[in-house]
């Protein structure tokens, strides 16, 4: 079924709505979740409120892209879950290790911490992205947005370990860099 | 600013950027006219190997096969057993402690991977002896190694959850990787392997029956614009997942099939 079929049947108020999406997206949401938590159960949970959250968004919202749409969701709701969680316990969550390397990409200051709204913020990791080439911006997206291991990523992308780590280095600095160029820091 | 607020904000970034990070992980039924058919093959295969692999209790099954402008693979799901770790009596027990120091002393600029302990050796026997497991199958071909590798994955409280064994070897132009993939019982996922390259390529699925009797699991690639080929094979031989890649010219298509069978037929 195409997607925008599956957003008729929300509008539509069709439950099915919700099977359709669990059909075709399912999966996806099921990965990012586990990315994130490291647990079955915890991950199945996120998938089912992501499923309720989306007939409660859809109307009124009716999405673009619906499995950026869907990922987003999912990915809130596991971070939100994470903090909550006793995570550090866990080894399959790959949310600590991304804390700690985007930790070295957040240039410093003598001053006070700085306050920085989320939209701008977002804005500002928008034009770093436009500005990274599309292979960089893939694995580090892979990495922090959807919390890959680099031996997925290498995998999936069918290149080396190293190659990974190489850009995923590069990638750190220039973010560095242009947030230290937009007058951002910690 | 925090690293908690980049990873917040990084969750909403331009949904455009997101979809190039996705597509792969969604099935692509819906893709190029010239994938259907591939799909539709794999699609039927795949539902008789459910059936077989529901008999059987182990075995693989070809889960997705996809394809965009920038790569294609597949992803292949395994029933394998999930062994206590008292099954290893070698000195790979040794990887736990490694794996926790790792954890505590993690920085991203020194250790990359503090979940991956890692050792090369100078033949898969001397890796076997290491690892002390006797349900891992040892290859009794002729063939001369090039290179073995362990790899030992933990999580932060040392618990071991998986290790590979892997073991390269030659003939002529044709290169053969072959892997042992062994599960623990504190390994909590679903167990799916595959291959991805950053081309498009086309996949074919078949079965080899070896001389003993098991089922061979084969997934031919087609060629690579570098004029690679390849064909891999995957088998759950005692609980263990077994996978061999045989990369060759089109020259040699016909001794790199004769390799695999020849891998698969140790089984």
């Amino acid at each position: 079924m195409e997607d925008h079929e599956i957003i008729d049947l929300y509008w539509q108020r069709t439950e099915s709505a919700i099977g359709e999406t669990a059909s075709k997206y399912g999966r996806l949401c099921y990965l990012i979740a586990y990315h994130i938590l490291g647990n079955h159960r915890d991950s199945e949970e996120c998938v089912n409120d992501t499923y309720l959250q989306a007939w409660d968004s859809i109307p009124p919202q009716r999405p673009e892209n619906l499995p950026a749409f869907l990922g987003k969701i999912v990915r809130n709701l596991a971070l939100n879950r994470h903090k909550f969680d006793s995570t550090e316990k866990r080894g399959g969550s790959q949310v600590l290790l991304a804390l700690d390397e985007l930790t070295e990409c957040l240039p410093t200051s003598d001053g006070a911490e700085q306050l920085i709204d989320n939209l701008v913020l977002v804005e500002v990791l928008n034009r770093f992205l436009a500005g990274v080439l599309p292979e960089a911006r893939i694995i580090f997206l892979r990495r922090y947005w959807y919390f890959s291991s680099v031996r997925e990523i290498a995998k999936s992308l069918g290149i080396g370990q190293s190659k990974v780590k190489m850009s995923l280095l590069r990638s750190w600095a220039r973010l560095k860099e242009h947030l230290r160029k937009e007058g951002i820091f910690v | 600013m925090s690293s908690e607020q980049l990873l917040q904000c990084l969750g909403d970034v331009d949904e455009g950027y997101i979809l190039d990070v996705v597509p792969e992980m969604v099935i692509t039924r819906h893709r190029r006219s010239g994938w259907k058919r591939v799909l539709v093959c794999a699609a039927v295969i795949s539902l008789l190997a459910v059936t077989a692999f529901a008999a059987s209790g182990l075995g693989t099954r070809l889960v997705e096969v996809f394809s965009n402008e920038n790569e294609s693979g597949f992803r292949m799901a395994a029933e394998v057993e999930k062994f206590p770790v008292d099954a290893f009596t070698g000195e790979v027990r040794e990887a736990s402690d490694v794996i926790q120091q790792q954890y505590a002393a993690y920085s991203p600029h020194e250790s990359w991977s503090p979940t991956d302990f890692h050792r090369e050796f100078a033949s898969s026997e001397e890796a076997r002896d290491y690892l002390g497991f006797d349900k891992l199958k040892s290859l009794n071909w002729v063939l001369e190694e090039k290179f073995t590798s362990l790899h030992v994955y933990g999580d932060v409280g040392g618990q071991l959850n998986m290790i590979t064994l892997e073991t390269d070897y030659q003939v002529d132009d044709i290169r053969i990787q072959t892997f042992s993939y062994i599960y623990t019982e504190y390994y909590e996922a679903d167990v799916v392997t595959g291959t991805a390259a950053a081309e498009r390529l086309e996949f074919e699925e078949s079965y080899y029956s070896t001389q003993n009797g098991k089922q061979c699991h084969i997934i031919t690639s087609s060629a690579m614009e570098s004029g690679w080929l390849g064909i891999e094979g995957y088998l759950v031989d005692d609980g263990v997942l077994y996978w061999v890649n045989v990369a060759y010219l089109e020259k040699d298509a016909v001794q790199a099939k004769a390799l695999l069978h020849l891998w698969a037929d140790q089984f």
